[in-house]
């Protein structure tokens, strides 16, 4: 790697190390918290959707998942956060590939519907199977998790999830300059064309799909151990709508467009919290005026001004 | 050439054996054999709606035959899927040029080595060493295509924004990265100037002396009739002739096919 591309990266990672150092106030730390968990549940949208060309509207579902298998784990069970957390992302993301099996052989819309009804589905599972999830009172006694006996909350918590954000940036970074990522970004470009080459589309589409269902998963994990409470509100509609906002404003298709989406969609509704009635209504229109003017988002659009 | 090459080419490599395909009782291939032999050019004609391109989809596996079989170095392949057809060395060109437009000329040429490489999403994540060598490999391959081809300069460039008959270089490209056995093209001159065509045809002979066995549908006629060793004709779905160029282009069924019924 060369200085010139490095050097941004460096000022970046010592902006976020010594965050917390400089910034000693509760609720800014919570907030880098939540960016970072919007950055996570974005890259692996964008895997799906951006390199894979597969869209998901209940991407919530996953979050959920993720989120309710730890917590009932502890709750239930009384596993220790470190055990219920590997449990948790790898059955969202075995969801998510075994769903893609069936699902993902739809096109377009279809899928678009398919994912759409997922979504409510999980959702009404949740509100409606009480004996297991606590229905609608949802489950309010996660403990806080600990590291060798250093637990994990404010500050350390926040170094947590720091963690697992770079590593999902990594991953996904690697995922995508390699043979596997090649024949995701394939099928998106000419699904026809694909078999060609020995790639067998609705495999690769299922692992994109278990992949960012397992990110989704993650973030859900990290969401379930932050707030200590979870009900199903927190996993409607609102939420999968916003894993599609991460990644359409940040810049669809584009390594660092969930990062810089991340960011933005979480600021977001501190800045609207007088219009919080309105808040769909704001997103939706964000949403179309990105997708007809900056259709490549933020990332995207300055990518291409300092190319030309 | 020597008592072994001769041998060779003699052994059949590509076999359709009483091919039909039917769309919905429709006949687009009735009853079509014919043998490819190892290391031939095999050129396919036949008018508009011959179903050459049915046929080229029966043989990598887009469609699968009605009925008949297709056998393919000595095994039966009819009910192969069409993804798996390449880890047997058989690659293939589309009529209309079907690159991936967004990713580079390059990254295009990579997913040539898709069936020629194995390493998977876990090797890639956490860049373990067969990710690391594959990389290198298929690069190093690559280069050595874009150089054959002449495309260096391109290596970098988007494949959607090229021209068309670049794009069809390219995907060709695309198809020697597999290393085929079979390489089958559709048309491989559409879209290309007189110059251009030259110049496939000689990289073509190049191909094919390098041990690449090739099935070409072709409507530029002096380009099929001077690459082919052998010709077999299409119309309405049934071989009409086959046969070496020169038999070809004096067989009176296949000058009719071409040319209408005249004074009838």
């Amino acid at each position: 790697m060369n200085s010139k591309k490095s050097a941004p990266i460096i000022l970046l990672s010592l902006i976020v190390i010594s965050f917390p150092l400089f910034i000693r106030n509760e609720y800014f730390i919570h907030m880098a918290m939540v960016i970072g968990l919007a950055i996570i549940y974005g890259l692996g949208f964008n895997l799906l959707y951006g390199y894979c060309g597969q869209i998901s509207f209940g991407h919530a579902a996953w979050y959920a998942i993720g989120a309710y298998t730890s917590a009932l784990l502890e709750v239930r069970l009384g596993m220790p956060f470190w055990i219920t957390f590997p449990i948790a992302i790898t059955f969202s993301g075995l969801v998510g590939f075994l769903l893609g099996l069936p699902i993902l052989r739809l096109r377009h819309h279809y899928l678009g519907m398919a994912t759409l009804g997922f979504g409510i589905v999980v959702e009404a599972v949740i509100v409606q199977w009480r004996e297991l999830t606590f229905g609608p009172v949802g489950i309010v006694d996660i403990t806080v998790p600990s590291f060798f006996s250093v637990p994990l909350k404010g500050v350390s918590y926040y170094y947590t999830v720091v963690f697992f954000t770079v590593c999902a940036f990594i991953i996904t970074r690697n995922l995508l300059r390699s043979r596997f990522g090649r024949a995701l970004m394939a099928i998106r470009d000419n699904e026809d064309a694909a078999p060609s080459l020995g790639i067998n589309p609705l495999l690769y589409k299922s692992a994109a799909l278990g992949i960012s269902g397992l990110y989704a998963g993650l973030a859900g994990v990290l969401y379930a151990h932050l707030h200590l409470y979870i009900g199903p509100e927190c996993f409607s509609l609102p939420l999968s709508v916003d894993v599609v906002m991460i990644t359409v404003v940040g810049g669809l298709g584009t390594l660092i467009g969930p990062v810089i989406g991340g960011f933005i969609i979480s600021l977001l509704p501190e800045f609207l919290y007088r219009f919080v009635d309105y808040h769909l209504a704001i997103y939706a229109f964000i949403l179309l005026m990105f997708l007809l003017f900056m259709p490549k988002g933020i990332a995207g659009t300055l990518e291409k001004g300092r190319k030309s | 050439m020597n008592a072994e090459q001769a041998g060779q080419k003699d052994l059949k490599l590509l076999e359709i054996r009483s091919v039909t395909k039917e769309f919905d009782g429709l006949k687009a291939l009735d009853n079509v054999s014919f043998t490819l032999s190892k290391g031939e050019i095999l050129g396919l004609i036949g008018p508009n709606g011959a179903g050459k391109t049915t046929l080229f989809n029966v043989i990598s596996g887009t469609y699968l035959a009605t009925s008949g079989e297709v056998f393919f170095a000595g095994s039966n392949i009819t009910k192969v899927k069409d993804y798996k057809r390449p880890y047997s060395a058989i690659a293939r060109t589309f009529q209309n040029v079907m690159l991936f437009s967004e990713l580079s000329v390059i990254e295009n040429i990579m997913l040539g080595r898709h069936p020629k490489t194995r390493s998977n999403l876990v090797h890639a994540a956490f860049h373990l060493p067969l990710h690391s060598k594959e990389e290198k490999e298929t690069r190093k391959k690559v280069f050595e295509i874009l150089d054959f081809l002449e495309l260096t300069a391109l290596a970098d460039e988007r494949a959607g924004d090229l021209p068309y008959g670049q794009q069809r270089l390219v995907e060709i490209a695309r198809a020697l990265a597999v290393e085929p056995v079979l390489l089958l093209l559709d048309e491989p001159s559409a879209g290309l100037n007189p110059q251009e065509t030259q110049e496939l045809m000689k990289k073509l002979d190049i191909t094919n002396d390098s041990g690449i066995s090739i099935l070409c549908v072709e409507h530029n006629m002096k380009l099929i009739m001077s690459i082919s060793d052998n010709i077999v004709v299409l119309n309405y779905g049934k071989t009409i002739a086959s046969g070496k160029p020169e038999e070809i282009s004096k067989n009176p069924d296949v000058i009719q096919a071409y040319l209408g019924k005249g004074g009838d």
